[in-house]
């Protein structure tokens, strides 16, 4: 990738301009018939009439009782409930006008409803990729190794409290909280021991950067110590998720930077990765955690298409071609209890995906078509009391997942509600993913579920309801405003109590809680014990750190980041730089504070 | 007063809701705040506050109820960081103090054997949330001034 | 509460003592007439101590943060100590609140002992504000907090209240405020000192500006203060040290164009009227609440609604001097 001189802003200011004033939906529409897309109907004219006929006289034998509620909504933990009402039964006529080539068409090719490659399961196996990481580096390093050797192809790393929120070990901030929940990184020598003895040109790595502004950090960490470990960047395959949406709603904090320079950051974060790392994923946008904070199947992925297309447009506007980089973007759904409308919004997804890559961002490489996703099995479906009911309830997630063919699987431990998973609810949620695969025969075959009328309508109705959000956010301005505004703060404070209260009401009905209650508290579960003193282990490193570096020179290097700042620069290689030195990350953050300021969003209630 | 805590109101009963420490998940704080709200409470809302910034909030504001939200594993060492400030100020006693978020078992009963008044896991459902706090606030005759 | 007990705790408060005057506020809060009286009768020289500034305008303007900025600034500038009394509407379905203006100025503000921050519900009466918040800037004058911020409710017209109970009125609004001139026109807003027009890096703050420091020029009297307009951006804490030093220039004029006087008699008449706004509504309650048929008596067509009002008039009243008494005998 290269950037362009002489790149056209104008028409990027115009279709901005376009979108925000009539939509996505619109513009789409627009683009799509002047491309003159000729549409064949599967089914004869002549048969949906007779259908038709015999169906109403099907209708007239139903009871009443079935009649009146014949579609009816549906209310699942964090569901669509109202939004996506079922029928009793589903017909060609719900799908009269499907056409074969245009709306499902081949796994691997345009529209990809089907899957993003040919043969799908068949070629690559889904990567099974644990999370890991508690205590101190040296603590997580084992676990890392144990779960290698038993058939993990990939690893995801998950940091504390204190790391994700970007203050070092020491801070009073982190008191009582280093090591649990996550690894505690706080140099690059914090990177080299949690990869000790690990082959990183072989595995692929992600890292469980959920920010735009730690990602920057921890990854400029994670590539100065595979330099300094003997590897070179170009052969580096790994995630970070650096979704501006995590770090400006979906999580809360005592100190956060405005949602703006969240953004630019995160285009910052993309373009660095791109033209640096080319194997490595710049950017996941993060839908799991959205929706476990609170919104439906369908906001979770309006909005991280809507972030995409933003990001999108910057990138354009810095002056790169969108085939330059949409082929590494990736998502990160989360899979819920509505089992056929988690596997239609996948595939309606890549559907919508493939037209927004190509019509509005005007890409013309297959690749840059592909929805690429991760998924993980819902945590907050998953309950305390019988907890080993949770290994059916993943196990069915999982195999949403797997129908709608997801590029890689994490299954939630059945110990979810109790704290960070023991080795032995890991190796189970391990062995679901690995008994579907092997044991079932559902990866033999692309896309199984195409043609079911039930599941068609419901991805007909899916990309619907998505594409009418996406314009939503839009005429609002776009994603950064209608964060800044608190929308989308206040609708996940909204959903989240509508929901909390229709479980009390038994309206959302959960095995074992509201419905067939538990007799007696299940306490017999092993649960996790975090490893003592990681803070005390940090400090000592920290202080140790300190007193042999540079110290002139890292307060250096943390000036030419805020300088470069100031100038609209991008801070990746800056950052870079502070980290060969040993800063630390709390005083990266720092650095980040006192340029762009601090800003508390708007929740109300 | 009745024992049972049956029709009492909570109206103008303040109540303090607070993140401990760095916990990054909002979702369970902001309902119950809505669901105290509903029930004729003032709630005040701070975010993310270490124990410190806790008891500050509480000196000042005096609320009745002081509310801990801890998803992030720290409900032990800053929780108990939390009572023991309390105590020094003698803000226990007059206060009743909850705690609540993703807790295992056997820290419910430490957290309970340290003072905190009441605990509650994810699945607290809204009347146990309501009726608990009621029963506290009239067992330590703080349901009127 | 003894009177022995309430008058240490006042001389408590009144030292400084930061969980005594928190009681004393919760106290005025709930209702409580003892420390009401008490308070009423000994606090004369609150009266001319006092420095209330009230800070009003639509939600979202970014008050909150805004004032955490300024409280800081301003002890910087002038030392002693300030207090900050926020209030947020109350809900009328449920008679709750939810408070979050604390958590936008406890950033700048937490730690610092110079700073008291107490946060209210508006409670039920009309324009926002109850006896409750105004005694406590009371206490807090008394308590040796040489400015007191009364943060009001900002949703349009209901906002007149903090700027009756406050010498220096301040209206924060956006540059996308709406019409913000109509809203100024409208009488609501037309009575401040200080126009602050914050987050200023959106929309056209110039324009608004200027549109603005027209329609006062045109309103204002020559001869007296000429509210200034200016901007911030206050995440990021530009302008907030001339709104600190716009504050401090008009408590000045206050006093030496003998205005302060003049505000304090307002501030007095309000204080009296809501005084007794309060008393005729509670006696209102519950007379109401012991004569429920007089409902359905009302609405029946054959019956004399003059009499069944001067019936009520005649009962509250009762009820307001029966009330009023027994409370002055208890104190």
């Amino acid at each position: 990738m290269q950037k362009h001189e002489n790149h056209e802003n104008k028409s990027l200011e115009a279709l901005k301009d376009s979108i925000i004033q009539k939509g996505v939906s619109k513009v789409l529409e627009e683009r799509l018939a002047a491309g003159g897309l000729k549409r064949q109907k599967l089914f004869s004219e002549e048969a949906l009439k007779e259908i038709k006929q015999k169906y109403e006289e099907w209708m007239n034998i139903l009871d009443e009782k079935t009649r009146q509620s014949f579609s009816r909504p549906f209310y699942t933990i964090l569901g669509s409930k109202e939004r996506l009402p079922r029928s009793l039964i589903y017909t060609p006529l719900d799908v009269s006008e499907l056409d074969y080539l245009n709306d499902i068409g081949f796994s691997g090719h345009p529209p990809f409803t089907r899957g993003i490659h040919p043969n799908m399961y068949r070629g690559k196996q889904i990567t099974i990729r644990p999370i890991v990481g508690f205590g101190t580096p040296e603590d997580t390093n084992k676990r890392i190794r144990f779960l290698l050797s038993h058939g993990a192809t990939g690893i995801n790393i998950v940091f504390d409290l204190p790391t994700i929120q970007e203050y070092d070990s020491t801070h009073p901030y982190a008191k009582g909280q280093v090591g649990l929940c996550g690894v505690a990184i706080d140099t690059i020598e914090d990177m080299k021991l949690l990869f000790e003895n690990v082959q990183l040109d072989t595995l692929s790595v992600s890292l469980t950067t959920h920010y735009p502004s730690n990602t920057m950090i921890l990854t400029a960490m994670f590539l100065v110590a595979a330099e300094e470990m003997g590897y070179e960047w170009r052969d580096l395959r790994g995630t970070v998720q650096n979704d501006p949406v995590m770090e400006a709603v979906v999580r809360t904090s005592p100190e956060s930077l405005p949602p703006t320079a969240i953004f630019k950051i995160h285009v910052d974060n993309m373009e660095f990765l791109r033209l640096n790392v080319p194997k490595w994923n710049f950017v996941t946008y993060n839908g799991y955690n959205l929706r476990e904070a609170g919104v439906d199947e369908i906001t979770e992925i309006a909005v991280a298409f809507s972030n995409a297309l933003e990001a999108s447009l910057e990138m354009m506007r810095r002056g790169y071609q969108p085939d330059e980089f949409l082929d590494r973007m990736a998502f990160f759904w989360g899979i819920g209890n509505d089992f056929f409308l988690e596997i239609a919004r996948m595939r309606a997804a890549r559907r919508i995906w493939y037209k927004l890559a190509r019509y509005i961002l005007g890409s013309s490489s297959s690749r840059s078509w592909w929805c690429r996703f991760h998924v993980q099995t819902s945590g907050i479906s998953l309950t305390r009391v019988e907890p080993l009911n949770n290994i059916a309830r993943s196990t069915l997630h999982a195999l949403a997942g797997i129908l709608g063919h997801a590029q890689s699987l994490h299954v939630s431990c059945y110990d979810e509600a109790y704290s960070v998973p023991t080795e032995a609810a890991h190796l189970i949620s391990l062995r679901i993913q690995q008994i579907i695969q092997e044991e079932t025969g559902i990866t033999e075959v692309v896309d199984p579920l195409a043609g079911s009328f039930y599941v068609e309508w419901l991805t007909n109705r899916a990309e619907e309801e998505i594409l009418k959000e996406i314009d939503l956010i839009w005429r609002m301005g776009g994603l950064t405003k209608a964060i800044e505004m608190g929308w989308l703060h206040r609708k996940i404070a909204e959903f989240s109590y509508t929901d909390y209260k229709q479980i009390q009401e038994k309206i959302i009905k959960i095995v074992g809680v509201n419905y067939y209650e538990s007799e007696k508290e299940d306490h017999q579960i092993d649960v996790f014990r975090y490893p003592e003193n990681a803070e005390e282990r940090q400090r000592i490193k920290l202080e140790k750190i300190r007193s042999e570096r540079d110290n002139e020179l890292v307060a250096d290097k943390i000036e030419k980041i805020k300088e470069a700042a100031k100038d609209g620069k991008n801070l990746f290689p800056y950052v870079v730089e502070a980290v060969r030195e040993r800063a630390t990350e709390g005083e990266l953050f720092e650095a980040f504070k006192q340029v762009y300021g601090l800003w508390t969003p708007l929740v109300r209630i | 007063m009745d024992a049972s805590g049956e029709n009492l109101s909570l109206k103008r009963i303040k109540v303090l809701i607070a993140k401990l420490g760095l916990d990054t998940h909002w979702r369970g704080a902001i309902t119950v705040a809505h669901i105290l709200k509903n029930a004729g409470m003032d709630v005040l809302y701070l975010g993310n506050s270490m124990p410190e910034d806790i008891i500050e909030a509480v000196i000042d504001e005096d609320p009745q109820v002081v509310g801990l939200s801890s998803l992030g594993g720290a409900h032990l060492s800053l929780g108990e960081k939390v009572l023991e400030l309390a105590k020094t100020h003698n803000l226990h006693n007059t206060k009743v103090y909850v705690i609540g978020g993703v807790i295992p078992p056997d820290d419910e009963q430490k957290l309970l054997k340290i003072g905190y008044d009441l605990v509650f896991g994810a699945n607290a459902t809204e009347q146990e949330i309501i009726n608990g706090i009621k029963n506290k606030l009239s067992e330590k005759g703080l349901l009127t001034i | 509460m003894a009177s022995a007990e309430l008058e240490k705790l006042i001389s408590e408060a009144v030292k400084g003592d930061r969980k005594s005057i928190s009681r004393l506020i919760t106290m005025l809060e709930r209702g409580d007439k003892q420390s009401f009286h008490y308070l009423v009768n000994n606090i004369k020289d609150s009266y001319t101590a006092s420095y209330i500034v009230g800070f009003v305008g639509p939600p979202g303007a970014g008050k909150s943060t805004l004032l955490g900025k300024l409280v800081k600034k301003l002890l910087e500038k002038q030392g002693g100590k300030i207090g900050v009394l926020t209030v947020d509407p109350t809900s009328l379905l449920s008679g709750g609140s939810f408070m979050g203006n604390r958590i936008r100025m406890v950033e700048d503000l937490k730690g610092i002992n110079q700073v008291y921050v107490r946060s209210f519900s508006a409670g039920h009466s009309l324009g926002g504000l109850t006896v409750g918040v105004y005694f406590a800037s009371k206490l807090l004058t008394l308590a040796g907090y040489n400015t007191v911020f009364i943060e009001g409710v900002g949703a349009g017209h209901l906002d007149v209240k903090p700027l009756l109970y406050s010498h220096t009125r301040v209206a924060v609004l956006t540059p996308t405020s709406g019409d913000i001139i109509q809203m100024v026109k409208a009488g609501v807003m037309e009575l401040c000192d200080l126009y602050i027009i914050n987050r200023a890096d959106e929309g056209n703050p110039f324009f608004v500006k200027s549109q603005l420091e027209e329609t006062l020029r045109l309103r204002i009297h020559p001869d007296k203060w000429v509210p200034p307009v200016l901007t911030t951006i206050a995440t990021a804490e530009k302008g907030v040290q001339e709104v600190a030093e716009a504050i401090l220039q008009h408590k000045k004029y206050l006093e030496d164009s003998g205005e302060y006087c003049r505000r304090i008699k307002d501030m007095v008449v309000t204080e009296l009227k809501d005084i007794f706004t309060t008393e005729v509504n509670e006696a209102f309650e519950s007379f109401m609440e012991k004569n429920k048929t007089l409902i359905d008596k009302y609405l029946k067509n054959d019956e004399n609604k003059t009499a069944i009002i001067s019936y009520i008039v005649e009962g509250v009243t009762e009820e307001i001097v029966r009330r009023w008494v027994v409370d002055v005998a208890e104190t």
